[in-house]
């Protein structure tokens, strides 16, 4: 069993979790805290049952937690491959089988196989998230931390992803998401998280959490921009 | 079943012959040169090797100094062999690195780089102040090989191809890859499962022992050493000057740049006695100011994709060919 505690927020094995809320919420900072670029001040951790609170970000990874982030982050001067082999190599992996293996099988799933060795800078935006997501795949993730994936991507191409993170769950591993594309929430999540202010507000189905009357105030409060767009950084 | 002949394989044969070969060719000034470039070459290479993870350090310079300070005690004051007080050097430089490291590696960019100066200054006030280092007077030794100049450039040949072969084995490794990461993102490289703390502090601790077995070199080779040479400030930044010149994250770059220049400076001490720091630095400014990337930079545009740049990149190793499958 996968989880995650810290605020309430617990996510099990096999299951994707939409993060939401408004700006400043506090969503990438729980990325942050649970991938281990952060520590916090009060509180703790578990992961399968561990306490990682203190626990640097490297060990993290080799005990199953995989990230991206919100602003792509490419090793410009390496191939795609290369770039996916660093997951592969460094982040644990599976054993017995070669990194460049490992890294090909993550390339193939996220549908870059054929581009494996162009060099980052020949990617479209799109292309640069898939390998941003197969380098985490790449790590072996049992808990994977997507933050805002599909920002930038075409509906055709969000779709893309959408299966593709789907297939991700399908294979046991716990999927947390930052959207703010809400239909993209509501296609993916089993199960929805609000924060508000560094709290959960509310958590549930799409369809409980979208109606329900805090959440609805936490989103007017910012009425104006619309719910389906987020521009500023965290 | 053959195996295919690499032009790497091809130019890494001539390279050797020609490092065996050329001191018997050449008289006794030359090969002095030849000396001094290969001491150049090392420090350049070596200061390479930590800037890769993106750390820059100004330390060479007191590893420089600890080297020749640890083996010339070593064989003064405890009666060492040359190659006792050469492992010596090296324990002291590699062991005062990882201390140095775990103490200032968390710095980055400037802070370290000033972290790393403050080391080589310490030590030189050391050196001056302490009884058993001779104080300004500095400390001598007897000529190492009893003045054999032939012998005294096979060693520093062979800590030469040592440290060449150190780099082009780390670029090759997954460490080389590691360090790749660690420069361009360290968060993103911590989240793939490097941990970032140990690889630096082992780039550290490899890119030190070489000025130290440098330094000690140079103690055996010109047999006294005084405070002020041995932690000058000067043998950091040639260290660093060499490699940006050559083009620094490469093997053959900081190489090229140490060959280059040292034969630059020779040339121009005895063409313009006076002044010729003066030119000396205009070039250097220059090539800086319009070769961001170094003489290797230039090097391998001109080469295009041709089978020159093959070579370069194969030696260079800067961006990775290719796959392996």
């Amino acid at each position: 069993m996968v989880a995650v505690r810290g605020q309430g927020l617990r996510i099990e094995q096999g299951e994707i979790v939409g993060l939401i809320g408004p700006n400043g919420a506090g969503k990438t900072t729980t990325f942050n805290l649970i991938s281990g670029l952060y520590y916090p001040d009060a509180g703790t951790i578990r992961f399968k049952g561990v306490d990682i609170t203190r626990m640097a970000p490297h060990v993290r990874c080799r005990m199953g937690i995989g990230r991206t982030f919100q602003i792509i982050q490419p090793f410009e001067n390496i191939s795609v491959l290369h770039n996916v082999m660093v997951g592969a190599i460094f982040g644990g992996g599976q054993s017995g089988k070669r990194p460049e293996d490992i890294a090909w099988e993550a390339c193939e799933m996220v549908g870059l196989g054929d581009r494996r060795h162009s060099m980052p800078g020949e990617l479209t935006a799109a292309g640069l998230k898939k390998m941003e997501l197969a380098r985490a795949l790449a790590t072996s993730p049992e808990l994977l931390l997507l933050d805002e994936m599909m920002e930038g991507l075409t509906p055709v191409e969000s779709a893309e992803v959408v299966n593709i993170i789907k297939k991700v769950r399908d294979s046991g591993t716990a999927v947390l998401i930052i959207e703010h594309v809400m239909r993209t929430v509501r296609d993916l999540s089993d199960r929805v998280v609000v924060m508000h202010q560094g709290e959960t507000l509310a958590e549930g189905t799409y369809g409980e959490v979208v109606s329900d009357p805090l959440v609805i105030a936490a989103y007017l409060g910012e009425e104006g921009e619309g719910d389906t767009v987020d521009h500023s950084g965290h | 079943m053959v195996r295919p002949v690499r032009p790497g394989h091809v130019f890494g044969v001539l390279a050797a012959g020609f490092l065996a070969l050329v001191p018997l060719a050449v008289d006794p000034y030359l090969l002095h040169i030849i000396i001094l470039i290969l001491m150049s070459a090392v420090m350049a290479l070596s200061w390479d090797l930590l800037v890769r993870t993106g750390q820059l350090s100004l330390a060479h310079a007191g590893f420089f100094g600890l080297g020749a300070y640890a083996s010339a005690l070593a064989c003064n004051l405890l009666g060492a062999s040359w190659w006792v007080s050469f492992l010596a050097a090296g324990l002291v430089g590699g062991a005062a690195a990882l201390g140095l490291g775990i103490i200032t590696l968390r710095l980055h960019g400037m802070y370290f780089a000033i972290a790393t100066l403050a080391f080589a200054e310490v030590l030189r006030t050391v050196a001056l102040q302490a009884k058993f280092t001779g104080g300004a007077v500095g400390v001598t030794l007897p000529a190492i090989f009893g003045g054999n100049r032939l012998a005294a450039y096979y060693l520093v040949a062979a800590i030469f191809v040592l440290c060449l072969v150190v780099s082009l084995g780390l670029q090759k490794s997954r460490w080389g890859l590691a360090f790749q990461a660690i420069r361009a993102r360290q968060a993103v490289a911590e989240v793939l499962g490097i941990d970032t703390v140990k690889t630096k502090l082992a780039a550290f601790v490899i890119s030190s022992v070489f000025p130290s077995l440098v330094g000690a070199f140079y103690i055996h080779y010109v047999t006294y050493i005084i405070p002020y040479e041995a932690f000058s400030l000067n043998t950091s930044v040639s260290a660093l000057v060499m490699s940006v010149f050559g083009g620094i994250y490469s093997t053959a770059g900081p190489v090229i740049g140490a060959v280059v220049l040292k034969i630059l400076e020779e040339y121009l001490k005895s063409a313009i006695v006076y002044g010729y720091t003066v030119i000396y630095g205009l070039i250097l400014a220059l090539v800086i100011l319009f070769m961001p990337n170094g003489l290797l930079g230039v090097i391998r545009r001109a080469a295009g994709s041709g089978r020159a740049d093959q070579i370069l990149r194969w030696v260079g190793g800067r961006k990775r060919a290719g796959a392996s499958d």
